[in-house]
């Protein structure tokens, strides 16, 4: 199995362009339909930005370690943290707002990515946080 | 990313926005966006024809502006997305709290709705 695109990368807001490109780069020669790689530019945005603003309590520069790899017809993503343990999979729904006096902008990112992705799952092993997200290729 | 503001009849401004509304992007045009659409306090009717790309920072962006708006008695209006981006404000429900219109002239309609 093609061990797929390995991403250093730093936990700030630089990585989410950073890795877009990246994963362009490396998807666009398998075929990937356009909604297909908006999904994917959605979720992994979505993800990235999760740990760069919740994973780490100091200001010191942390990496996160990024892998993309197609699996069939799936693309998969997953990332990697040494950032305090969090379980997307396991985060209540943020409530939708019924007006603009009440809505809260966050938690939205997480929403997107449970609707887009087509699995997502969530494991704590040796003190780090990994995030596989899961999409169809087309 | 990039926009401009076109003023209309009435008072109301469109504001054509242009590029992806990821995070790099909001970043790029937020403050310039909350000085010319929000700070005037005008209603605003939104052109996302244009957007090849919505996260929930672009999101964000539309909350805030269309709240601060809100404060001013004025109203944002959005319209024209895209088919993928439409299913990102339908998955979070945002016309719900913000009016989404197919077009410009169902989006002026809806100002005076």
């Amino acid at each position: 199995m093609d061990s797929g695109l390995q991403l250093t990368l730093p936990d700030t807001r630089d990585a989410v362009e950073i890795c877009r490109l990246a994963v362009k780069r490396y998807l666009e020669p398998l075929g990937p339909s356009e909604q297909a790689m908006f999904r994917v530019e959605l979720v992994q945005e979505e993800c990235l930005m999760n740990i760069i603003w919740h994973a780490f309590e100091s200001d010191q520069e942390h990496i996160v370690q990024a892998n993309v790899r197609v699996d069939g017809n799936d693309i998969v993503l997953r990332f990697e943290d040494s950032g305090r343990p969090f379980d997307p999979t396991q985060a209540p729904e943020p409530q939708l707002p019924t007006s603009l006096a009440n809505a809260v902008p966050g938690g939205l990112g997480l929403m997107l990515v449970r609707k887009f992705a087509s699995g997502v799952a969530y494991q704590r092993i040796d003190e780090r946080n990994r995030l596989t997200v899961t999409l169809p290729l087309r | 990313m990039e926009f401009d503001v076109t003023p209309l009849e009435g008072g109301i401004h469109r504001v054509h926005l242009n590029g992806r509304m990821d995070s790099p992007g909001v970043d790029r045009i937020e403050l310039r966006f909350t000085a010319a659409v929000v700070a005037t306090g005008r209603t605003a009717v939104v052109d996302l024809s244009d957007v090849s790309f919505l996260a929930s920072m672009g999101i964000r962006l539309f909350i805030t502006s269309a709240r601060a708006l809100q404060g001013k008695g004025a109203k944002m209006v959005l319209y024209g997305a895209s088919k993928e981006v439409q299913s990102v404000l339908d998955t979070v429900a945002l016309d719900q709290i913000i009016p989404i219109a197919p077009d410009e002239s169902q989006a002026l309609a809806l100002l005076n709705a």
